[in-house]
């Protein structure tokens, strides 16, 4: 057989290889021939195969014709290299071995037409294209990316009802083995009816009901997924969505657009000290707006306190009605600008932007320096990278502004360092979700 | 097991958390005594202790304090010497919220009633008392991050003040010759003695300490026990200092941001340090109940038991904050404390020499 073909190396390579379900073991033998066929099912077009390899071989009657056959291809090469077997078959190669010849032909399949552009994260200069709604799809184009020997895929079926395909994508040899385990157990544990997008999977992964923030990392994008499977994390890939998800994923990582790893260094790093400082905006300006208005004015200089207070003269309720009341407007408007269809969506906007900027403030109804605490609030917000921690940090304000409210100064600083403390408590499968100088811990 | 710089933390934590409230009272009522001597001895005698605990406790990797004299000594000991600690670690950690809460209801929020305040610092020293070892090192680490800058920032800045008395300074230099007393003694060491602690943080944190940290702790400790010391002297003049209940306050509220849109350092300062108080506070306590735990023999330990100890904790507080009706009988309650506290540090670093010296033989 094809033994002489194979040794023993290779057949070493080829058993690590099939570990993963998306690779192909193929025997086929008639009367006179025999012949296997490998090759990765999610990177080859099974199209290629079934016309030019196996129909092909049930058609023509002796070996060495159908091996002439084969050599005709352009595409196809006698294999020789046999450390670079598995390499190929990766690139999309699909290996024939014959009784004393093998062959490499090549069956890629590049989906170029069905992948769109990144919505949700858009970069300046990276990869613009997102993950595919079809599982096989996403799980070509992250093959594309990694051509690691010891990526494993995991196929699984969850959702009684609606039976969804689920993939396990990591890195064998870096994947931190706990972890797996742990997802894998916390994965058979839940029994959905049915699953219709990745978000629903981290909510039925994640141990606290009530979560403040998101504690698995979820993204459309495949050039992020590659670096974190290449840094020993797991993504899950589910059929009908293009989103994946990552595990396990730490706060600072939410922080981090795939811009910041295609500019200077320099660059990339007062981006991230701006989304910090635009979270911090975000999250505290409201409530030191009501702490200072309404219990200490003296906080700051003289001639700012009389003019907040001077713009304040008109409106005729304490700080937190005003707050509240223009925070809801904004989050009204924000949700409104997401949910309209296309066609009316200029109309929120520019009622919403009327509300919002002249009528309020000449109405007497909120203050002008209100305004402004709202719009660098809502515009600091949407500077954090990814939309699920985006939307978690419109949040965040809320139980703040209830301490601002209740014990001013004193609330914010206990509810700021209450908020610390509960990022410090959480952890992702494991993993401290909230902690400084990880990398020296590391070493 | 976490990197030994949280061990650090610890001791820095205690530093600059004691900086404004504790100390600064005792030493300046000595300064024309023996406060200054007694600061600068108290950096050796401070330095031996922490390198004698350091040095016994790295012989009992991961135990906790209860552990080890388990394993060293008879049962009943075991009694013996947590107990006193319990109850010295509850008064380390509500002594300077009481103070604190003097403190916000006086310069931050006069109108609120003063258990409101110390209800709202209770909700999180509770929070962060009842979380696992590491993450209460993590949250210590995370708010040092931010808050330590700013402390520094302003400490640099008072020095650097147009209206800086350095000649009162001075004047309290020139008493260097006077012989150290035991009060200031037992307040200037306080200000090392984070590293107790060590005590329930020893079962996830690494003990041993490196040079550099061996250089910074004396380093940083002589400096800031200077500070806290000779800043309010240098700001409010050496007379005049001890006419204040809580001089730092008065201190920092001398001090101005000319180009800033704020104004007064006293309100940023007071929220800095009620960030470090409160986080002390629930550090301490987080050893208090890893003791209190430790007296009664179960395997499951839960949550639970963990929120009723820190409820019975937050009832003395209650209590005690009932009972002390004015910032003097406070201040005499924490005069009190640090003279104790002295001597039961003492022989903690005592007990546990000896265990470790027991472990070696054995």
């Amino acid at each position: 057989m094809a033994d002489f073909i194979m040794n023993d190396q290779l057949k070493q390579s080829l058993h690590n290889l099939l570990q993963s379900d998306d690779v192909e073991y193929r025997e086929m033998s008639s009367d006179n021939k025999h012949a296997i066929i490998i090759y990765v099912r999610t990177v080859c077009d099974s199209e290629i195969i079934r016309e030019f390899v196996v129909k092909p071989f049930w058609e023509i009657e002796s070996e060495s014709q159908y091996t002439q056959f084969i050599q005709s291809f352009p595409e196809s090469s006698e294999l020789t290299d046999q450390a670079g077997v598995v390499k190929k078959l990766l690139q999309g190669y699909v290996a024939i071995f014959l009784a004393n010849q093998a062959f490499l032909l090549d069956a890629k399949k590049i989906e170029t037409s069905s992948v769109e552009t990144t919505a949700v994260e858009t970069t300046v200069n990276g990869p613009q294209d997102k993950f595919n709604e079809n599982l096989l799809i996403s799980i070509n184009q992250l093959r594309h990316r990694y051509k690691r020997e010891s990526l494993r895929v995991e196929l699984k079926r969850i959702g009684t009802y609606s039976q969804t395909n689920l993939a396990i994508v990591y890195d064998e040899q870096i994947v931190r083995k706990e972890v797996l385990q742990e997802l894998k157990q916390r994965l058979s544990q839940v029994q959905p009816l049915e699953i219709q997008g990745v978000a629903e999977i981290a909510k039925l992964l994640n141990n606290q009901k009530w979560s403040l923030v998101p504690t698995m990392l979820m993204t459309e994008r495949p050039d992020r997924t590659a670096k974190k499977i290449a840094v020993g994390k797991i993504v899950l890939l589910l059929d009908g969505t293009s989103f994946v998800l990552i595990v396990p994923a730490t706060f600072s990582e939410f922080y981090v657009s795939m811009d910041d790893e295609y500019q200077l260094r320099t660059v990339a790093y007062f981006l991230i000290v701006l989304r910090y400082i635009g979270l911090a905006v975000t999250m505290l300006l409201p409530p030191l707006y009501i702490a200072t208005v309404s219990y200490n004015p003296e906080f700051f200089r003289v001639q700012l306190a009389f003019s907040i207070a001077a713009s304040r003269a008109a409106v005729p309720y304490p700080s937190f009605v005003e707050v509240t009341f223009m925070l809801l407007m904004m989050e009204f408007l924000t949700e409104a600008s997401i949910r309209v269809p296309k066609a009316v969506g200029p109309t929120a906007t520019t009622v919403g932007g009327l509300i919002l900027g002249e009528a309020a403030t000449q109405a007497g109804l909120v203050s002008q320096i209100m305004i402004i605490i709202v719009a660098a609030c809502a515009i600091a917000n949407f500077v954090i990278p990814v939309s699920t921690m985006s939307l978690a940090a419109r949040l965040f304000k809320y139980p703040l502004i209830l301490f601002a409210t209740l014990f001013g100064m004193l609330g914010v600083v206990v509810g700021t360092a209450w908020f610390i403390a509960y990022l410090c408590n959480l952890d992702s499968f494991g993993t401290p979700y909230f902690k400084f100088f990880r990398k020296a811990d590391q070493a | 097991m976490i990197n030994s710089r949280y061990y650090c933390y610890l001791i820095f934590l205690t530093m600059l958390s004691n900086v404004m409230v504790l100390v600064p009272n005792i030493l300046l009522q000595h300064r024309f005594d023996g406060a200054l001597t007694s600061s600068l001895l108290a950096v050796p005698i401070s330095m031996a202790f922490i390198y004698l605990f350091t040095k016994s406790i790295a012989r009992f990797p991961s135990l906790t304090l209860p552990e080890i004299l388990v394993k060293s000594f008879p049962n009943w000991f075991r009694f013996v010497v947590t107990l006193p600690l319990i109850i010295i670690w509850f008064w380390a950690g509500s002594l300077p919220l009481l103070a604190f809460t003097t403190i916000t209801k006086g310069f931050l929020n006069p109108e609120m009633s003063e258990y409101l305040i110390l209800g709202i610092y209770l909700f999180f020293v509770s929070y962060v008392a009842c979380m696992d070892h590491k993450k209460v090192m993590y949250t210590v680490e995370a708010i040092l991050f931010f808050v330590a800058p700013i402390i520094l920032f302003i400490l640099c800045r008072s020095i650097f003040e147009k209206n800086f008395s350095w000649e009162s300074v001075n004047d309290i230099i020139t008493h260097i010759e006077n012989r150290p007393d035991y009060d200031s003694l037992s307040a200037a060491t306080y200000i090392f003695t984070g590293y107790v602690n060590m005590i329930i943080f020893n079962k996830s944190v690494k003990s041993r300490l490196n040079v550099w940290y061996w250089i910074l702790i004396p380093l940083v400790g002589t400096a800031i026990l200077l500070t806290s010391f000779l800043i309010p002297v240098g700001l409010l003049g050496r007379y005049a200092v001890t006419d204040f209940v809580f001089p730092w306050v008065t201190a920092t509220d001398t001090l101005r941001l000319e180009y800033f849109f704020l104004e007064r350092v006293m309100l940023v300062f007071i929220m800095l340090y009620l960030f470090l108080v409160l986080l002390h506070s629930a550090v301490v306590w987080h050893v208090g109940v890893g003791l209190f735990k430790s007296l009664w023999k179960n395997k499951q330990k839960t949550k639970r038991y963990d929120f009723g100890i820190i409820i019975l904790f937050c009832m003395g507080v209650l209590v005690m904050r009932k009972y002390l009706s004015d910032v003097y009988m406070g201040q005499a309650l924490s005069a009190w404390f640090i003279r104790i506290r002295f001597v039961v540090e003492a022989v903690l670093v005592g007990t546990l020499l000896l265990a470790a010296r027991r472990q070696t033989k054995a």
